[in-house]
């Protein structure tokens, strides 16, 4: 239940993000979550929906998840492939040589900010 | 805006922002490296699930006399004992309780350094708490990130929690003394784990009979050097 650690990390840079841009709420959340970066999306959702409530910059915000499949690259051959199941190994050439290019992030995407007429 | 109460017009905006969720720790950890290169540390981090010899194989590396100064800072969710123990094999120690988180951070852990002399530390260990799902996840900036399966965890655990094995650069095979007593496959666990990664450097090793230890703790040896250079 590490989610809870990832849902504060991600208030602080909503936060943080949103202050620089001198908002005065955050309407909403985009993030992408790998399949592969140990984050459940459900769990991440649900420490949202209680820890947004604890921030008067987040307490009305709603998160969007994306969820992204993995996605590797065979260093031997070039073969692009999805690593289902978590085999690693390349369909093409059967190298274990392979490099993950999407699949394990957890990325801050895009804020929706209600700024005030200065 | 209206001056009586606030309400006005707002302005709606969307901001690309494109980073890390966990940048903060990230940097953190890249603080901890610093401080490590700095002082010529060479930090290894130990992952693995409770109860698969971590301190145990700490105790064994330390208790080989390798000439060495180990340090180790010890995660745990609550007590001393690991610390204690890894003491009273001969090394410095400084026991990280987490109160109740699955894993530790670099922030953490950067406030252990403090306790830490690292000025007089070849080697330092990070003992994750035991867990192979959360700490993945969580750079702290050490060099190396080792994962630890032990015989009776069974040979399938790889393939089960892949990002934990994916991102080491070392698997130790452990209490290899009970294979005889088990089902395990010590060749089809590596060969799941280097599946995942083939980078990996595979270790088998018994702290109770002591077997594959002098290996281990020559490639730590290595590792040490290469920080002194």
């Amino acid at each position: 239940m590490h989610e809870v650690t990832v849902c504060d990390s991600l208030l602080d840079l909503a936060e943080e993000t949103a202050r620089k841009h001198n908002a005065s709420c955050i309407k909403s959340i985009k993030i992408r979550v790998g399949e592969i970066s140990g984050v459940v999306p459900e769990l991440l959702q649900h420490a949202f929906d209680i820890c947004s409530k604890e921030r008067t910059m987040t307490n009305r915000a709603r998160l969007i998840i994306q969820r992204v499949k993995p996605k590797a690259l065979c260093k031997q051959c070039g073969t692009e492939f999805s690593p289902d199941d978590f085999v690693f190994i390349c369909p093409g050439c059967g190298s274990p040589d392979t490099k993950l290019l999407q699949g394990d992030e957890l990325v801050l995407d895009k804020l929706e900010l209600e700024v005030e007429d200065v | 805006m209206c001056e009586e109460c606030g309400c006005g017009e707002a302005n709606e905006v969307e901001v690309e922002v494109e980073q890390d969720i966990l940048s903060e720790n990230n940097r953190y950890a890249a603080h901890n490296r610093e401080h490590l290169d700095k002082h010529g540390v060479f930090c290894v981090e130990l992952l693995s699930s409770p109860g698969s010899g971590k301190t145990t194989l700490l105790e064994a590396v330390i208790g080989s006399d390798p000439g060495l100064n180990i340090s180790v800072v010890e995660g745990d969710i609550e007590t001393q004992r690991d610390a204690e123990r890894v003491r009273a094999a001969g090394a410095d120690a400084f026991q990280l309780t987490t109160g109740g988180a699955c894993h530790l951070d670099a922030k953490l852990v950067h406030g252990a350094f403090h306790h830490i002399d690292l000025e007089k530390t070849d080697l330092l260990f990070i003992e994750n708490v035991g867990n192979l799902v959360c700490p993945a996840a969580f750079k702290l900036g050490a060099h190396q990130r080792w994962v630890l399966l032990s015989v009776p965890e069974g040979d399938d655990k790889p393939g089960k929690y892949p990002r934990a094995f994916r991102e080491a650069s070392v698997l130790v095979i452990t209490k290899t003394d009970l294979i005889e007593h088990m089902d395990f496959d010590p060749d089809k666990a590596e060969r799941e784990a280097l599946s995942l990664n083939p980078y990996l450097k595979v270790f088998r090793v018994s702290a109770k009979t002591g077997q594959g230890i002098p290996e281990l703790v020559q490639y730590l040896k290595q590792g040490v050097l290469s920080k002194k250079a």
